[in-house]
């Protein structure tokens, strides 16, 4: 892959490498950072990359991948395994309506789920891969995509249904 | 679209079983204004990933550091390349040293100490001096000359050499010579039968 091909194939994937990174440290500025980190190592393997199948969900991986080694080294993973863990703990409509924006109060759902539907929710619902594409970013098995994220699109919906009983008990 | 047909897609949706064309069929009934309230929170639900998918990474100088760091980046990757170069040079060179003081008899190592012993002048007259090293010069090119006389006789033997030469030639037309008279004899018997 040439420069110029790498700047107009990879460089605007940022913006989607940026939303993912965001999604899993949960920290802007960090998020930022990783993601300038993702495409040197992009850069440098350049001459490689275009012989992956989805070069977009490689590159997707690696930034998971470098999020991971963050949280890790940061000391911010969670030391359960996800797929081990519960539900989140219900969000009150207390705590709901403390978010007057749509945007944050969807993302503080998504933000409380386990990390495997989080990153499930996020590139189905909101990149809108299709599943095979999910797989491949994530290394995960069809199945397990498609339970994780019924899972947690019914629980984002029952918090909503919550909140908006809450509002309407209210006005 | 009718209400139970959306319900049947939520119904798909919530199990993970709709396709990416289906989910846009939702997002673009949910993205109107004019919905029941039981649709609420599902229209929050899709106003907020379509929200969310619009998120862009807000540096204008993003790709200037990008491209900084890349710079950076190879000319590091150059040096510690080069740098590891060394490292492997001088590595090798010193494990060779360390073989070569640990194997090797410290009395088979030549010892050379030039400030081992003073060095004194054997002369105090400089002309005598100079008389005895002419002298010593001289004598060391008479060997030298001697040397180099024996060097006429290997001369000769060349010539020698290169007169045998020419006798082999000879050699070869003596025995071709040969051939001839015996064919000439056998002529002459053929004649005589």
């Amino acid at each position: 892959m040439t420069p110029q091909q790498f700047k107009e194939n990879i460089l605007p994937l940022k913006d989607k490498m940026y939303r993912f990174a965001c999604r899993i440290v949960e920290d802007t500025e960090e998020a930022q950072d990783l993601v300038q980190e993702v495409l040197v190592r992009l850069w440098d393997r350049k001459g490689d990359i275009v012989q992956y199948k989805s070069i977009e969900a490689y590159a997707l991986t690696m930034t998971r991948n470098l999020c991971i080694d963050w949280l890790r080294t940061s000391g911010r993973l969670l030391k359960e395994d996800p797929a081990e863990m519960d539900l989140v703990d219900p969000v009150t409509p207390y705590d709901l309506t403390e978010f007057r924006d749509t945007v944050s109060r969807i993302n503080n759902l998504i933000g409380h789920l386990p990390e495997q539907q989080r990153e499930i929710l996020h590139l189905r619902d909101i990149e809108g891969y299709d599943f095979d594409e999910i797989a491949s970013i994530l290394g995960l098995n069809l199945n397990v995509i498609r339970v994780n994220l019924s899972r947690a699109r019914k629980k984002i919906k029952e918090q909503l249904v919550k909140a908006h009983q809450y509002d309407l008990q209210r006005n | 679209m009718t209400c139970n047909e959306i319900d049947k897609l939520l119904k798909s949706y919530l199990e993970g079983e709709t396709s990416l064309a289906e989910e846009k069929i939702l997002r673009d009934f949910f993205s109107r204004g004019d919905l029941p309230d039981k649709y609420k929170p599902y229209a929050d639900m899709f106003r907020g990933f379509g929200a969310m998918a619009s998120v862009q990474l807000e540096d204008r100088h993003f790709e200037k550091k990008w491209s900084k760091k890349v710079k950076l980046h190879t000319r590091h990757g150059r040096s510690l390349s080069f740098f590891s170069q060394w490292y492997t040079i001088t590595g090798v060179a010193a494990t060779l040293l360390l073989a070569v003081v640990l194997f090797v008899p410290v009395k088979k190592l030549p010892v050379i100490n030039l400030f081992s012993h003073k060095i004194e002048d054997t002369f105090d007259d400089p002309r005598q001096a100079y008389a005895e090293t002419v002298r010593a010069l001289l004598i060391i090119s008479d060997k030298i000359n001697a040397g180099t006389n024996q060097m006429k006789d290997l001369e000769k033997l060349d010539e020698g050499l290169e007169d045998a030469g020419k006798m082999l030639t000879f050699n070869k037309g003596l025995k071709d010579a040969n051939k001839l008279s015996k064919f000439s004899e056998n002529q002459v018997d053929h004649n005589n039968l």
